[in-house]
């Protein structure tokens, strides 16, 4: 697990958190409040579907990923490239994926796999117990650990 | 897109990938053959998907131990047995494990056109191949690629 963790603010802009994940060549991390909780993870798969509230363009049924798609001929409903860029003056809180999965210090790597591979997961908040019982809901972020780390196990 | 692109070949092993992804800080590659044409690409996620069939000893590990496993002297048996079976599933070549029907774009695509092959097949990295027919791997498109000349009008 890595603990110098990238971290955002529900209040951050979504244009800094881009441009903070593509700097630090990450491709998501997670937003936690003035106490350390987790409360959301954003990932570029977030920014991405926010991109997609603005519709794409009509899309050849006959070709729907070819190289040149029926969009090159309808040039009527185009998307405004000023509607997208204005869709990330909106703040983090908006796309992240709230009350995310999160895992213990003691979990197992096998579980942070299966989580991932079942989920689709690329990175899991690592977080202390904030209920006697064992519940990890808005606990305190102690680390992260991502894809990157579980495959380790393969480098000598 | 990249013009400078990370590849890596059908014949490579995982242990191989998963090196080349640790020292270039990446996540996935196109696989390319002899002559320089995508026949996949692979990925973390193809990676992990080996590592969920195994058979953990999850008593024994912790998060915390992944990073130190090599450097254990203890464990025993099980740790032994779990390393053998680390270092077989390591010798598992590319093309077993990559994605074989790509999704490609040519140097041509919108930036709107990429966004929605990403979108709507998930793959979060889009080999750009010659247009003119040769198949030839000429580049590469990120998500992070996209997402930035997005906001960046």
């Amino acid at each position: 697990m890595t603990t110098e963790v990238v971290t955002f603010k529900p209040s951050d802009k979504i244009r800094e958190v881009a441009e903070t994940l593509r700097a630090k060549r990450i491709s998501g991390a997670p937003v936690v409040d003035e106490q350390g909780k987790v409360v959301g993870v954003v990932s570029e798969a977030d920014i991405m579907k926010l991109n997609a509230t603005i519709p794409f363009p009509v899309v050849d049924p006959l070709n729907p990923f070819g190289v040149f798609p029926i969009s090159a001929y309808f040039k009527e409903v185009e998307r405004v490239p000023e509607e997208v860029a204005a869709l990330f003056e909106g703040e983090v809180r908006e796309v992240m994926t709230r009350k995310p999965v999160t895992i213990s210090p003691d979990a197992s790597i096998s579980d942070a796999a299966r989580i991932m591979h079942k989920n689709d997961f690329n990175r899991i908040p690592v977080v202390n117990e904030v209920e006697a019982g064992g519940g990890r809901r808005g606990g305190r972020l102690v680390g992260i650990i991502a894809r990157a780390d579980v495959i380790r196990v393969f480098v000598k | 897109m990249t013009r400078e692109v990370v590849t890596v070949k059908e014949e490579d092993t995982v242990v191989r990938v998963a090196e080349v992804f640790r020292e270039k800080k990446i996540s996935g590659a196109p696989v390319v053959n002899e002559r320089g044409e995508v026949v996949g690409v692979v990925s973390e996620a193809d990676i992990l998907k080996l590592l969920d069939n195994f058979k953990w000893y999850t008593p024994f590990f912790t998060a915390l131990e992944i990073l130190h496993l090599r450097g254990r002297g203890g464990g025993g048996e099980k740790l032994h047995d779990l390393q053998q079976e680390i270092e077989r599933a390591g010798e598992t070549r590319v093309k077993e494990v990559m994605s074989k029907d790509p999704r490609t774009v040519s140097p041509n695509t919108s930036i709107d056109d990429a966004a929605f092959v990403m979108h709507y097949t998930g793959f979060n990295r889009l080999p750009v191949v010659d247009s003119e027919g040769t198949g030839r791997l000429v580049g590469i498109v990120t998500r992070a690629d996209i997402i930035a000349s997005l906001y960046d009008v």
